[in-house]
C-alpha cells in the first residue's frame, strides 16, 4: 500500500508530467475548460418521483483530478452516468470540449463524442465474460485510432496489459480468472486506451479490498496523468480522494454542499455534513477509537 | 500420458453429466444420433418393401417382427429415427433461431418494440400447443416439412421469452455502458456483448427441446397431419398400429423408441441448467 500511496503522490507532485507544474495548471484559469455541468437536475420517476440530483454545477479543467465525494445515495454515481450521456438528465445542461453533450440513444455515439469514457464501479460486470481480455482492450485502441487517426505509434495491448500492472500474455485470458482488482486494472486499460480527454471513475475501488484500493487508484491517476486525461474520480472515501484530487465536490441529498482544493476541505471543511465525512474517517493509531460519526 | 488425457476430457464434461444417470442419458441421446445418422447401413432391409409374412412376431430375423404387409418393422424403427429425430433437431434449430433473434430485438429496442412483440408471444403462448399446431398443419397440408412448420409456430415464443429476459439484464451491464460510450453500434453491441453471452443458456434450452420437439412432431403425424405412408416415422407408425391393436409389437418399438429420446434428452437437458446455475454465480 505504501507504494501505491507513494507513486499517487508523485502524480500529485506532477512527477508525470514532464516537468509540467501541475498546481499550476489545475482549476486556476491556466489549464482549458473541459466540462461544464449547469443546473443539473435528475429525478427517477416514481411515488413520488425521487429528485437524485439538484441544480448541481461544476466545471472541469484538462488534465484536472476532480474528486466527488458523498454517501451512498447522494447522487455521485446520477451526475457521472449523466455527464457519460448513460442516462437523460431532467433539465440542465452538460458541455464537453464546447459542444452539448446528448444523452446516449440507440444510435452509437459519434466517434467525435468518445473523448468521455468510464470505468465503474463493479468489476464483475465492467468487462464482457465471453471476450478474451486483450480483445477487450484492443477495442480501446480502436476508437483511439478512430478519433485521433494523427496519433502516431499507439501502445499495444499487451503494452497497455503492462502498464497496469499485468503481463502481456494476460491478453489471452478470460475475465474470470483476474481477481476483482485486477479487472479494474484491466477496466481502466481499456478505458484509457481510448485517449479519452475525460475519465470518469465511478466508485472504482469501493467493492476492492483497502492494499488493493490504493493500487488501482494510484495506476487510474498516474496512467491519466500521464497522457493529460482529466479525472473525474467519484468514492465515498475521502482519505483515497484526498491523495488523488486536486478539488474536490462534496454531494449530500442531490445537492453539492461543498467544493474547493483539496487541502483547503481536508483541513477547513465549512459544511456541517463534510466535518462530519472527515470524522468518519478511521485513524490507525492503535487506539481503538471508532470514528466519531 | 493417454491416462491423463482421458483424465482431463472426462474432467471437461460438465460434473452434473458425470453422473450415472447422465452417463446413461448420453448414451441413449447418442446411440439414437449415431443409428439416425447411419440408419440405411444399420437397416437390414429395405424399410418400405414388402418381403416378409404379415403380422410376424419379433424372431431371430425380424427382431421387431413385421407389420400388416410384411415389412420388417426393425429396419422401419431403425429408418424412422433418421426422420424423426433428424426432423426433431431442425425444428429445435429454426425455433431457437427466430425465437432468440426476436427476443433479442425485444429486449434491446424495448420500448413499443418490446410491448408489440410481447403481446404478440403472449397471444401464442396463451393457445394449447397441440391444439395450435394441429390447427396450422392443418391450414397448411399434411406433410412432414409443413408439421415442422406447424411446430415452429408453437415452438419459437419459449426461446424469445428465454432470450429477451437475458438481453433485459445483459444491456443494463456496465460492460455494455463501455461498448456504447465507444461509440459502437447497436448491431454490433448485440453480436458482440449480448448474443455469446446468452448463447449457453439457449443451448441449455434446446437440449430440453429436442424430447418435447419430437413428441410434438410424433404427435402431428399420429393424429395424421405429419407423415404419410409409407414413409417411417415413429408417430406415425404407432399411429398406424392402432388399426391392428392386438399386435403389441406395432405400437410398442416405436414408442419405446420415442420414449428413450424423449426422456435421454430431458435428463440431458435438466442436468445441464443444474450445471448452469452455478456457472452463471461464478461468471
Amino acid at each position: 500500500m505504501s507504494d501505491a500511496v507513494a507513486d499517487i503522490r508523485d502524480v500529485r507532485a506532477g512527477k508525470h508530467h514532464s516537468g509540467q507544474d501541475r498546481e499550476s495548471r489545475l482549476g486556476n484559469g491556466a489549464g482549458s475548460l473541459l466540462l461544464s455541468v449547469r443546473d443539473l437536475k435528475v429525478v427517477y420517476p416514481g411515488r413520488p418521483p425521487v429528485v437524485a440530483v439538484d441544480q448541481v454545477s461544476f466545471e472541469l479543467f484538462e488534465g484536472e483530478v476532480l474528486g466527488l465525494v458523498g454517501e451512498s445515495g447522494s447522487g455521485k454515481s446520477t451526475v457521472a452516468k449523466a455527464v457519460a450521456g448513460l442516462l437523460a438528465p431532467t433539465s440542465g445542461e452538460i458541455i464537453f470540449d464546447g459542444n452539448s453533450m446528448k444523452p446516449l440513444g440507440m444510435a452509437k455515439r459519434p466517434v467525435e463524442r468518445t473523448g468521455i469514457q468510464m470505468v465503474f464501479q463493479d468489476p464483475t460486470t465492467s468487462l464482457n465474460p465471453r471476450r478474451r481480455v486483450g480483445s477487450q482492450i484492443s477495442d480501446g485502441l480502436e476508437v483511439a485510432a478512430a478519433r485521433k487517426p494523427e496519433g502516431g505509434n499507439r501502445l499495444s495491448v499487451e503494452k497497455w496489459l503492462e502498464r497496469v500492472g499485468l503481463s502481456a500474455s494476460d491478453g489471452n485470458r478470460f475475465p474470470r480468472s483476474f481477481s476483482g482488482g485486477q479487472r479494474q486494472r484491466i477496466a481502466t486499460a481499456r478505458a484509457l486506451a481510448t485517449e479519452p480527454s475525460l475519465l470518469i471513475a465511478d466508485e472504482p475501488i469501493s467493492s476492492l479490498d483497502a492494499s488493493t484500493q490504493a493500487r488501482v487508484a494510484g495506476i487510474m491517476c498516474k496512467l491519466a496523468a500521464e497522457q493529460n486525461t482529466a479525472l473525474l474520480f467519484i468514492s465515498h472515501d475521502l482519505s483515497i480522494v484526498r491523495l488523488i484530487a486536486d478539488r474536490i465536490l462534496v454531494m449530500y441529498h442531490g445537492e453539492i454542499v461543498e467544493s474547493g482544493p483539496t487541502q483547503q476541505v481536508w483541513n477547513d471543511p465549512q459544511d456541517g455534513y463534510t466535518k462530519r465525512l472527515l470524522s468518519s474517517i478511521p485513524t490507525p493509531d492503535g487506539l481503538g477509537i471508532l470514528p466519531s460519526a | 500420458m493417454g491416462g491423463k488425457r482421458r483424465r482431463s476430457l472426462w474432467k471437461r464434461i460438465p460434473a452434473q453429466i458425470r453422473t450415472p444417470l447422465g452417463v446413461i442419458a448420453v448414451t441413449v441421446a447418442l446411440t439414437w444420433l449415431v443409428v439416425a445418422i447411419f440408419a440405411p447401413y444399420l437397416s437390414p432391409y429395405d424399410p418400405v418393401s414388402q418381403e416378409f409374412a404379415p403380422y410376424l412376431e419379433p424372431n431371430s430375423v425380424n427382431f421387431f417382427g413385421t407389420d400388416d404387409i410384411g415389412r420388417d418393422y426393425f429396419s422401419r424403427v431403425v429408418s424412422g429415427s433418421r426422420i424423426s429425430i433428424s426432423l426433431s433437431l431442425l425444428l429445435v434449430f429454426m425455433s431457437m433461431i427466430v425465437g432468440s433473434l426476436i427476443g433479442l430485438v425485444a429486449g434491446f429496442f424495448g420500448g413499443w418494440i418490446d410491448e408489440v412483440i410481447m403481446r404478440l408471444t403472449d397471444l401464442f403462448m396463451s393457445f394449447p400447443t397441440v391444439i395450435l399446431a394441429m390447427i396450422v398443419a392443418a391450414a397448411l397440408g399434411a406433410s412432414l416439412f409443413n408439421s415442422v412448420l406447424a411446430a415452429l409456430v408453437v415452438s419459437w415464443p419459449v426461446y424469445a421469452r428465454l432470450t429477451r429476459s437475458m438481453v433485459l439484464s445483459l444491456r443494463q451491464s456496465n460492460f455494455v455502458s463501455a461498448a456504447r460510450l465507444m461509440g459502437h453500434s447497436s448491431g454490433r453491441i448485440m453480436l458482440r456483448d449480448i448474443v455469446p453471452n446468452t448463447i449457453s443458456s439457449t443451448l441449455i434450452m434446446a437440449s430440453l427441446d429436442i424430447g418435447t420437439a419430437t413428441l410434438l412432431l410424433s404427435g402431428l403425424s399420429f393424429l395424421g397431419l405429419g407423415a404419410k405412408p409409407p414413409t417411417p416415422e415413429w408417430g406415425s407408425m404407432i399411429s398406424y398400429a392402432l388399426h391392428s391393436f392386438d399386435k403389441w409389437w406395432l405400437g410398442l418399438f416405436p414408442g419405446l423408441a420415442i420414449f428413450s429420446v424423449v426422456v435421454a434428452f430431458n435428463i440431458i437437458g435438466d442436468l445441464l441448467r443444474d450445471q448452469l446455475d452455478p456457472e452463471v454465480q461464478r461468471l
